[in-house]
């Protein structure tokens, strides 16, 4: 919680403030409407309870700052520096607050420090709203769809590129922009470029230098991709590769590009949509990608 | 912007005196072509502290290739490690 709040919200509401995007005197005159948006956490009851309460309520202090961030980033460049985060100045770090004792005694510290935090978020997310950036109930809306790294957020992007032709153009065009419209915040994501299949073209990405993937949206990558026996020979010989690790046999007339992140940009690959999946829904098409074919070594799942 | 464009032929250096090493060993001393020019890309997360400069996307054909050969590599390389190529059909 506490890098949270030192490293990711507060040094933002500073900055918004610096820039005079909002003012300090906006987020005292939200406090009372944000106090109405931040849940109580009720005393009382046993200890285990109270702890589970308390991750939940950081998972949902995270999830409010990465839509807080995504309101920002089509906007208003928020960037977290180094400069900003206070590590090169040691007067402009934001200093963490300590707690200390037994469970008994932290607990309840740990729930003040949440619902303090969580209503400068709250205070925040309101001005927001009230300065047109967005609006409440979009704010609710993105912050009850939570999206923890998972390939399922690929599946879910490339489903809806499917269907929707402007979408997918806007996606393979400007990838990170379009994705903040969903709610992904991918601010640890340099810059992130979604590569389309097509008839002739077999996209397949790798990290030969380390493991590079678009962690933030996707996930932990499957056991293989950081294996050296992929890295090195998916870079030498692609489509045999392809053949013999997983049996996926690519026609002549189909040309294979490996892309390796070397550097600062992410892949994520857009499968071919297969044939036979006329009229289904999003959510239908999205259990056909899978994770493989987010990286390009597999296809989607054909409908029965 | 930066110092190539697209479609145009470049050669990786061997050796980069700067503080990026991020260059696999197989394209070293290759030449390949640029597919894309992507200015400089602010990395916040850190994965490099300094500036490395203008990025590009670099395409080479693919050290063993089958037979067809229709399989090519693409890597991001920034433009301290490029120089420029002559061009295919110069005398």
């Amino acid at each position: 919680m506490e890098y949270w709040r030192t490293k990711r919200l507060e040094p933002r509401v500073i900055r918004l403030i610096r820039r005079g995007t909002i003012a300090f005197s906006d987020l005292i005159q939200a406090s009372e409407a944000a106090r109405s948006r931040v849940e109580k956490l009720e005393s009382g009851r046993d200890l285990e309870t109270r702890v589970a309460a308390l991750e939940i309520g950081l998972g949902k202090f995270v999830r409010g700052i990465e839509v807080a961030t995504s309101i920002l980033g089509g906007l208003v460049l928020v960037e977290e520096s180094r400069e900003e985060a206070g590590v090169y100045d040691k007067e402009a770090k934001l200093v963490h607050r300590n707690i200390g004792g037994g469970a008994n005694d932290r607990v309840p510290q740990l729930e003040e420090m949440l619902t303090g935090n969580m209503l400068l978020l709250q205070a925040l997310l309101v001005v927001l709203a009230k300065n047109g950036l967005t609006t409440l109930d979009k704010v609710d809306e993105m912050l009850a769809s939570s999206n923890p790294p998972r390939y399922e957020n690929g599946a879910r992007i490339v489903a809806k590129a499917w269907l929707d032709p402007e979408f997918r153009s806007r996606l393979v065009k400007d990838a990170k922009t379009t994705l903040r419209e969903l709610g992904f915040a991918l601010n640890r994501t340099p810059k992130l470029v979604v590569l389309e299949n097509t008839d002739t073209v077999r996209n397949i990405i790798v990290c030969t230098l380390c493991s590079c993937y678009p962690y933030e949206l996707l996930g932990n990558p499957p056991w293989w991709y950081k294996h050296d026996s992929y890295k090195q020979e998916i870079v030498t010989s692609p489509k045999t590769k392809l053949k013999e690790m997983f049996k996926l046999a690519v026609p002549p007339s189909v040309e294979v590009r490996v892309y390796d992140s070397t550097s600062d940009i992410r892949y994520m690959v857009l499968p071919r949509r297969p044939d036979g999946t006329e009229g289904m829904s999003e959510e239908q098409l999205g259990r056909l990608v899978t994770q493989e074919s987010l990286i390009g070594v597999g296809d989607p799942l054909i409908p029965d | 912007m930066g110092m190539f464009v697209i479609n145009q032929r470049v050669r990786v250096k061997i050796e980069n005196p700067g503080p990026n090493r991020r260059v696999p060993d197989y394209v070293r001393g290759k030449l390949g072509v640029i597919v894309g020019v992507h200015g400089t890309v602010p990395n916040y997360s850190h994965d490099h502290s300094e500036n490395w400069g203008p990025l590009y996307s670099v395409l080479f054909g693919v050290q063993a290739p089958d037979s067809h050969s229709k399989e090519k590599i693409i890597v991001d390389i920034h433009e301290s490690w490029l120089v420029a190529a002559p061009d295919r059909n110069a005398r």
